[in-house]
């Protein structure tokens, strides 16, 4: 099967480049050594796009190049970057607007 | 066309430059956004019930030489950056409008909105808003703000997606089914030799 979805060595590669790429940006964040001290939900943000980017890299089609791959990998990484973003922001906002007693 | 717009950019030009005795003013008394920045240029990194640094301390050096300047001459030069920014930013909207006229002007009307209080108040992110329309320009506004990271990963896919060798997409669920793609033509080839 020229389609056959299946972990391989150089989905293994890709996922786990990407990954490790948005896992080294989002423990940057947490260590302080970017960004500043209103970042957690970027961090979490981060983080699940570090989880996704791994997955898609791993389970892209054997058929497609080495490009595609890292496009399916970073498509898929911002699409987890947006949504937990934005629900990371909501979760932070409000969970800010009860530390501070609204 | 050309005409029309350049008349758009200087009645924005006309009252940026009206308003900006009283930005200046309000920025002194408000304390926020730029005299933070101003203070961090020149070391001292404020921290406040009202306005206070809250970008890691490295990032203060990129306005140390606003520091070194009188407030008025530093907020000009922002209050200018950020401008440029919109103007640049309105120019390569220009695509957006002409194909899709009702979402691209209304981008443009809502981006002009927010950048009259960015501008307004002095604040970075007008000129990370035009960092982040290249790609080292995403990685670098990222550092200072992470959630502009998502315009990174955005132009990391874009780059894949026309680097690639292999544009086609196969729509879900059929593959030999679809455009005259070469690659298309190789597989379903490939399939018949099977």
């Amino acid at each position: 099967m020229t389609n056959k979805k299946s972990i391989t060595k150089i989905g293994f590669i890709v996922g786990l480049s990407t990954a490790a790429f948005w896992l080294v940006i989002a423990l940057s964040t947490l260590w302080g050594l970017i960004g500043g001290n209103i970042n957690m939900p970027s961090i979490y943000a981060l983080i699940f796009a570090s989880v996704f980017s791994f997955y898609a890299g791993i389970k892209s089609n054997n058929t497609i190049s080495f490009l595609d791959r890292y496009y399916d990998s970073f498509k898929m990484g911002g699409i987890a970057f947006l949504v937990f973003y934005l629900v990371a922001g909501f979760v932070w906002m409000f969970y800010m607007l009860r530390n501070v007693g609204i | 066309m050309i005409k029309k717009y350049l008349l758009i950019y200087l009645v924005v030009i006309i009252i940026a430059i009206s308003f900006f005795e009283y930005s200046v003013e309000r920025t002194l008394n408000d304390g926020c956004d730029f005299p933070v920045y101003y203070h961090a240029g020149q070391g001292e990194l404020l921290w406040g019930p009202k306005s206070y640094w809250v970008y890691n301390d490295k990032i203060a050096l990129i306005f140390r030489p606003l520091g070194g300047m009188s407030y008025e001459k530093a907020f000009g030069i922002m209050y200018a950056a950020n401008i440029i920014s919109l103007f640049w930013l309105w120019f390569l909207m220009r695509n957006l409008r002409r194909k899709y006229p009702v979402v691209g002007w209304t981008s443009t009307i809502i981006l002009g909105l927010l950048f009259s209080i960015i501008v307004r108040l002095g604040n970075i992110d007008g000129v990370l808003a035009l960092a982040c329309t290249t790609a080292l320009g995403s990685f670098l506004a990222g550092c200072v703000k992470p959630y502009l990271f998502g315009f990174f990963i955005l132009h990391a896919a874009i780059y894949c997606y026309r680097k690639s060798s292999n544009v086609f997409r196969a729509p879900k669920g059929d593959i030999y089914n679809c455009s005259n793609n070469y690659i298309d033509e190789q597989i379903y080839s490939e399939k018949i030799q099977q």
